[in-house]
């Protein structure tokens, strides 16, 4: 059907009153989706009006540049917005669409927003008033009346024109005749038109003009259904409960010139006034990003000679003097590297960077530069990173070169749980204006997008649960297959949502559903952030965000600073402490020796707990890898990754390894680049120097291309550099055919290649925690089962891996333990540990703490009166064993919870009468196991497993330690507790599944068609009963050949039949992450 | 009358302060367990389906009410009698069930269905009859049938099939004895059993009266009398009257808030209605209701009489039952003054045209598709459209199965007519006249 009012051709329009998604579950459409159907429109020019914020304004402008179409800024403010915009059917608040005239209007309304939310004091609760924001306007906004909530409008419905018309005379009052103006839109409401004649009326008696929007929260009418979907999702209701609160008209959505020339023509004075308006209102938006602050460097240094001077002291340290260098070519290289940072004015850059480390280091906090910091001289010089980037011959153009767009990147590593001090150190530093986190949008994917549709379609959590369960990814680009698996593979209606759920849940994929924190990512600048980017509180305390993501944040070039919380740092630190707290010896993990014995343990996979190489992939590939010096764990950091493997490039290099396939290169010239990783390329810095070697390009040459290739966006620079590459390459000499194979093999190997220096930072840490593993076992499962959550494995297989180690592990009581876990032996005994009081359900750390602190106690009267529990912490402490120091059974400790609870502080112990407790059948073994898993989540006793062995023999199954004398192909029953279930992208649909026993780890790998097969089964059940095909990597026969026994071996199981094996309440797989 | 007594809700222990156990030591029980029967069709459990199961669970109580004048419905899908009078008539529990199987599975195989109220008598099919002490256990028994204790008999009647499972009279407490303790309807404290070792309803049975109290407190002793098999029931256990304000000793029938109050001539007026239910049946009387809505023929609502008092908050899916939209919600642009004097209650097919005798209709983008000329009622002659306002759309209900998706105009013709019409699957039709 054609629309009469699409033929003639009009003016342009302006459309001043426009929602994207950034108003957070009350718009619809990217910016990108807005701008597009303007276009389409033919809409001349469009501003974005968000709630609250400028969370859209880069994506928005870029966009617009694309689309030739004029961004108009601003935003729809809350005004009074005394509670929060979720969770409330109608939130309460006028509106006002505050739209900027000028770049300083722009400023000031970020500073604004950013005000009101500092005002404010915690997360989306931003408090603005007319008179603050008059003062912040100066004449540079233009203030519309705005929608249904709009002040003018809302008093007009609700009290009538007197009142409404007072409102209006504030607003003039507040920001001049010339910058109100009465906003008319049109949805199609049998009120519209009696509100839009009484407000021309009223802009008449107050001699204001008058404007017409569509007062749009999504692009098309098609969007209308969604739309609706997440205004009940906002309210937290189902769309029944939200009938009556939102319009029911799809009428929001985007209107051409020529719609608008007809449904406004009732008003004739309003349309070329809003074409106007938007000329007015139309300027160009450059985010002027501004610099990093100037550090403090004492009188007469410059920020250049500080850093010399810094820098040079670092040398002197690491290399020794300039004339007696220790690593040869150190000193050049410093001088290189100093030249090149001050020439791109980022001598403060390092310097920030510095400051931060020397904190680290005066507050004892452990920290380490990643990534391709680690290619620089400097970097280590300063001791911002541990990799000597000169001895091992990396690139330093990898990190920095005058051809590379933007700052460049230091990322630090900080152990977790003292991030926050770093953090807050900057702020105050810098002042909370000059510093920010970068946001992260939370966008929908595949299993909130169905949780949160078949929610406000008014299903119950139990199917809810299920159907969410039922999605095995959670990556937005797989959505449609998620959803196809979902739909699919289970053939029961029960774990497939309705198709209305499924169909929304899909649209909903990829819309922003709130702001959080980004893991590291921190701005910092010389003047305040708030003149381009608004702050807002994060729901931690504390702590400010900008509202930007870091997409937004690089596109303006921002430099950021990533301050990353790494589980291992506080493992290993936390390790290094208990050593020396319990045995007195202090380690400094930068002087650990190398040694064999911690490779064999690598070989040997023995690896749970080990930093990088614990998953599956990194176990099974470490006995064929079988690395023996430092540099192997470089190689095996960066070749157990998706990009590698869907590169095929594994099993070429295992076997050059092997010595089965010969080494070979392209060409001889590519020999200096790869020769150290037997001709695989596994680096990025691999792909730059085989250009420098094979082609002449410079350092700075090479990373332009690395990046071109990496990013693939600039096809043009693409081309440039294709044929630079190629006349070099026949300068050498290599034309044709190799010429093209060497670009293909580079273009390939672009996509997954990996920062050798950043390979070479982790690898430092691999080291540091299998020696740890190797020679304070007890020290080091401590420290990880204290660093929880973090890593591979759960608390449980941690504590079985300990005790396959000869480390003790005890159950938490109340007299013995203290907060966290603690060691109990001294260095002469075995490894003892013993769990903490936080350690238990519903216990925590305050009150762990209250608990350990009052400690011993007499009888669990003695603990009520001193300490506050209620009757479930009390029940989890005795459920949990924890008691039986001062009651031996756990259920009559579970019976006395309840009364004892409401035991009185003043009463003296001993008096209460009422909790003797009736005949209870003592726990089995097996109840045990159930209360340890359900009160601390692991058992520290007998495995259920190891409870259930005899069946399981009987019925012929092996263990994991059975399995190294079983020849490949061999038909074999396992059992174990599901400790993992995975589908890596690279594994091609295949499954893996691994199983815990009471002797180790078995890994067993599904076909997708074996998966199918026993899906329900093997994807609900906590324990399996699996039969399969052994896959050895070593044939048995050599590996039990004299003298060479222990020959590591990867061992995988061929799946063929899964069935369940019930056994009560086990911990909970980690699946599908 | 099958109605819970509220005097039963109260606890004995009320009142129970720090003299706790002498007061323990001379109370009495109170009340005397009746025999119960209990019927359910699974099939007709969820009542999601536009009330459609509730209606042909309907006729299932009517067949219970040729055998005793007071059924009690307890969810959706299962009733309740009181044993003891129907026994007696009918000569004994056991041929009282199966005249009542009998009877059901007559309805059953008569195959009546009604179109228009969507009424499947199918679907009663399979019925299960449980027959104990109290009105738990018997609902105990019904789903429970593979016990020992229960004498079980079922039957096979055409498409119908049933099953009785009856606990003889004095073996209630042993049928209970053996079952889990997750049956008992209070969730708070099964957790705790299990936790304590305490994992049949015997075992908990066994604990004695002081060691309940002091360890689950006084709200658990009615539960404890019950899994004893000393007590008919325990508050809970009905699903849906708990959210239904009815006074607990008012029938359901003669709900009073439905007009606002209980004098005698409303009570007559009900007594009425209720005479003409029985010679209509069931649903056959509607009363019409205001309520909130966006267009006119949104803002009021015909509720079957007796529906209003059923079924409240079905499990799953968004139910379907006759809730009044609420007036106090703002309903943003809506329909308001003034409002049409006439609304149609079977609307009339109307032509519009344009000045080329094209038919007009609405876009999309809720616009007309041209400028409305000429308008015909209900085939009748054109008359010229002399002023008209509008379109105005909505799109609502659009998650459920009747959605709507229409547009208005008010338009006044030629002849002087005012009127609203409604654009609705590409046709317009006459919705209401103003005066």
């Amino acid at each position: 059907m054609t629309d009469i009012y699409t033929k003639s051709q009009f003016d342009n329009y302006a459309e001043l009153h426009a929602h994207t998604y950034y108003s957070f579950l009350d718009g619809v459409s990217s910016p990108h989706d807005m701008i597009a159907e303007a276009s389409r429109l033919g809409i001349s020019s469009i501003a974005i009006t968000d709630h609250n914020g400028l969370y859209g304004i880069v994506e928005f402008s870029t966009a617009a540049r694309d689309f030739g179409i004029q961004a108009i800024y601003g935003a729809e403010i809350s005004l009074a917005n005394s509670s929060k915009r979720t969770g409330l059917f109608d939130p309460s608040g006028n509106h006002l669409v505050v739209l900027a005239k000028s770049p300083e209007g722009y400023k000031r309304l970020s500073k604004a927003i950013s005000n009101a939310n500092l005002l404010g004091g915690e997360k989306d609760r931003p408090i603005f008033t007319l008179e603050s924001l008059s003062d912040s306007a100066n004449g540079s906004w233009v203030i519309l009346t705005g929608c249904r909530k709009g002040l003018v409008p809302a008093t007009l419905v609700e009290s009538g024109p007197s009142p409404a018309r007072r409102e209006l005379e504030k607003l003039i009052y507040l920001f001049g005749t010339d910058n109100v103006f009465v906003e008319l839109w049109h949805h199609f409401n049998p009120t519209d038109t009696y509100r839009n004649d009484a407000m021309v009326e009223l802009a008449y008696k107050c001699a204001v003009d008058v404007v017409a929007t569509s007062n749009a929260h999504y692009a098309t009418r098609d969007q209308y259904q969604l739309a609706q979907v997440l205004s009940a999702i906002r309210a937290n209701c189902t769309l029944e409960e939200l009938d009556g609160w939102a319009s029911p008209s799809p009428t929001a959505h985007l209107r051409s010139p020529q719609e608008q020339a007809h449904i406004f023509s009732r008003w004739p004075r309003a349309l070329p006034r809003t074409a106007e308006l938007g000329i007015e209102c139309s300027f160009d938006l450059k985010l002027i990003a501004p610099q990093l602050p100037r550090c403090n460097v004492p009188y007469p240094h410059t920020q250049e000679s500080y850093l010399r001077e810094l820098t040079y002291a670092g040398a002197q340290y690491r290399y020794g003097s300039k004339s007696n260098e220790r690593v040869t070519g150190a000193w050049k290289q410093i001088d290189y590297e100093l030249e090149i940072i001050n020439e791109l004015g980022y001598a403060g850059y390092f310097l920030i960077v510095w400051e931060i480390v020397e904190f680290c280091k005066s507050q004892d906090i452990y920290c380490q530069g990643r990534g391709s910091a680690a290619n620089s001289a400097v970097c280590f010089a300063l001791g911002i990173t541990r990799a000597d980037a000169v001895a091992l011959g990396l690139l330093f153009e990898r990190f920095l070169s005058v051809a590379r767009d933007g700052p460049p990147d230091i990322d630090l590593d900080i152990e977790s749980d003292r991030r926050e001090e770093v953090i807050q150190h900057v702020y105050s530093l810098y002042g909370r204006e000059h510093a920010g986190l970068v946001a992260n949008i939370v966008s929908y994917k595949p299993k909130s997008a169905i949780r949160d549709v078949a929610k406000v379609f008014g299903y119950s959590s139990p199917d809810i649960e299920r159907w969410s369960r039922a999605i095995e990814h959670n990556e937005p680009a797989l959505s449609d297959r998620a959803y196809v698996q979902a739909n699919t593979s289970d053939n029961t209606s029960e774990h497939t949502p309705p198709e209305i759920v499924i169909s929304f849940a899909k649209q909903l994929i990829g819309i922003p559903r709130h702001l959080s924190i980004h893991p590291g990512g921190m701005v910092i600048c010389d003047r305040s952030i708030t003149e381009v980017c608004p702050i807002e509180h994060a729901r931690m305390k504390d702590r400010t965000i900008l509202q930007w993501d870091k997409e937004s944040v690089a596109a303006i070039s921002l430099v950021k600073f990533d301050l990353l919380g790494l589980g291992m740092l506080e493992a290993l630190h936390r390790c290094v402490d208990i050593i020396s707290e319990k045995y007195g010896i202090d380690i400094d993990l930068a002087e650990i020796p190398q040694e064999d014995q911690v490779y064999d343990l690598l070989c040997n996979a023995d690896t749970i707990g080990i930093f990088q190489v614990e998953s599956g992939a990194q176990m099974n590939t470490l006995p064929r890898m079988k690395p023996r010096c430092f540099y192997d764990l470089v190689v095996e950091v960066a070749l157990i990754r998706p990009g590698p493997i869907q590169g095929q490039a594994v099993h070429p290099y295992l076997r050059r390894r092997d010595g089965i396939e010969e080494v070979t290169y392209l060409h001889p010239l590519l020999k200096k680049s790869l020769e150290k990783t037997l001709g695989i390329p596994l680096f990025q810095e691999q792909l730059m120097s085989i250009a420098i070697d094979a082609a002449g390009f410079s350092p700075a040459q090479a990373d332009e291309l690395r990046q071109a290739m990496g990013s693939k966006r600039s096809s043009e620079r693409m081309e440039r550099l294709k044929t630079n590459l190629f006349s070099g390459l026949a300068s050498n000499g290599i034309i044709g055919k190799d010429a093209q194979s060497i670009w293909d093999g580079l273009a390939a190997f672009s996509s997954f290649g990996f920062p050798e220096s950043h390979s070479v930072s982790f690898a430092y840490l691999v080291y540091a925690s299998a020696w740890l593993k190797l020679h304070y076992p007890g020290a080091f499962y401590c420290a990880l089962i204290n660093s929880q959550p973090m890593g591979f494995w759960s608390p449980q297989s941690l504590v079985a891996d300990a005790k396959r180690h000869q480390v003790e592990v005890l159950p938490p009581l109340i007299n013995k333990s203290s907060l966290m876990a603690t060691l109990e032996s001294n260095l002469l005994e075995a490894p003892k540990l013993r769990l903490g009081l936080a350690s238990i359900r519903s216990i925590g750390i305050e009150l762990g703490d209250a608990l350990y602190r009052n400690a011993p106690y007499s009888s669990i009267e003695d603990i009520v009166s001193r300490v506050r529990l209620n009757k479930d912490q009390l029940e989890a402490l005795a459920e949990s064993g924890a008691l039986v120091e001062i009651e031996p059974s756990r259920r009559k400790a579970i019976w006395s919870a309840e009364p004892i609870s409401h035991y009185r502080q003043d009463q003296l112990p001993g008096i209460s009468t009422i909790h003797t407790s009736p005949q209870l059948p003592a726990m089995t073994t097996m109840e045990k196991i159930e209360a340890d898993i359900h009160n601390l989540g692991l058992t520290t006793g007998p495995s259920a497993i190891e409870m259930l062995r005899p069946y399981l023999k009987s019925i012929g199954a092996l263990t994991s330690t059975d399995l190294v004398h079983i020849e490949s192909n061999q038909k074999v029953l396992v059992a174990g507790v599901v400790t993992h279930r995975q589908r890596p992208e690279s594994a091609k649909g295949a499954t893996f599944i691994t199983l815990e026993d009471e002797t180790g780890i078995i890994r067993a790998t599904c076909s997708v068609g074996t998966w199918k097969r026993y899906r329900s089964v093997a994807r609900s059940h906590p324990g399996l009963l699996i039969s399969g095909r052994i896959e050895r990597s070593t044939p048995l026969a050599i590996e039990s050949s004299p003298g060479s026994l222990s020959t590591p071996v990867a061992i995988n199981i061929r799946v063929e039949k899964i069935s369940p094996i019930r056994l009560g309440h086990l911990p909970s797989a980690r699946n599908f992450r | 009358m099958a109605t819970f007594n509220p005097v039963c809700y109260k606890s004995p222990y009320e009142g129970v302060g720090d003299s706790a156990k002498t007061q323990l030591s001379t109370f009495h029980l109170l009340e005397s367990v009746d025999r119960y029967l209990a019927l359910s069709c699974p099939n007709l459990s969820h009542a999601d389906d536009f009330g459609r199961e509730l209606r042909t669970f309907q006729q299932v109580v009517i067949v219970l009410k040729e055998f005793c004048p007071f059924i009690e419905t307890i969810a959706p899908g299962v009733c309740a009698l009181k044993l003891r009078g129907p026994s007696r008539y009918f000569g004994g529990e056991d041929n009282l069930s199966e005249l009542i199987h009998n009877r059901i599975a007559t309805l059953v195989n008569a195959k009546i269905t009604d179109k228009r109220l969507a009424i499947d008598v199918a679907s009663i099919s399979p019925v299960r009859i449980g027959i104990a002490n109290g009105l738990w256990a018997s609902l105990v028994a019904i789903n429970n049938p593979r016990s020992t204790v229960l004498r079980v008999a079922s039957i096979e009647l055409g498409n119908y099939s049933g099953i009785t499972s009856v606990v003889p009279t004095d073996t209630t407490s042993d049928f209970l004895a053996e079952l889990p303790v997750s049956l008992l309807p209070n969730t708070n404290i099964i957790g705790t059993l299990h936790k304590l070792g305490i994992n049949t309803i015997g075992s908990f049975a066994n604990l004695t009266t002081e060691d309940v109290f002091s360890r689950f407190g006084k709200q658990v002793l009615l539960l404890h009398e019950m899994a004893k098999g000393l007590r008919s029931e325990v508050p809970g256990i009905r699903h849906y009257q708990k959210r239904n304000t009815l006074p607990p000793n008012i029938q359901p029938a003669k709900q009073q808030d439905f007009w606002g109050g209980s004098d005698a001539s409303k009570e007559r007026a009900l007594g009425s209605l209720h005479k003409l239910e029985s010679i209509l049946g069931p649903e056959q009387i509607f009363i019409a209701r205001l309520q909130g809505g966006w267009a006119p023929d949104d803002q009021y609502r015909f509720i079957p009489w007796n529906l209003q008092r059923t079924l409240r908050g079905s499990r799953g899916k968004l139910s379907s039952r006759p809730v009044l939209a609420d007036k106090e919600k703002p309903w943003p642009g809506h329909f308001t003054h003034p409002f049409p004097s006439l609304v149609l209650v079977k609307p009339v097919l109307v032509h519009l045209r344009s000045n080329t005798q094209q038919a007009i209709t609405v876009t999309r983008r809720s616009m007309l598709s041209d400028k409305p000329a000429d308008i015909s009622i209900n085939g009748s002659q054109w008359h010229k459209v002399v002023n008209y306002a509008g379109p105005w759309t909505h799109e609502s209900q659009w998650w459920s199965k009747h959605p709507k998706r229409q547009a208005y105009i008010q338009l006044t013709a030629s002849n002087g007519c005012n009127c609203l019409l409604v654009f609705e699957h590409k046709t317009w039709f006459l919705n209401s006249v103003y005066d």
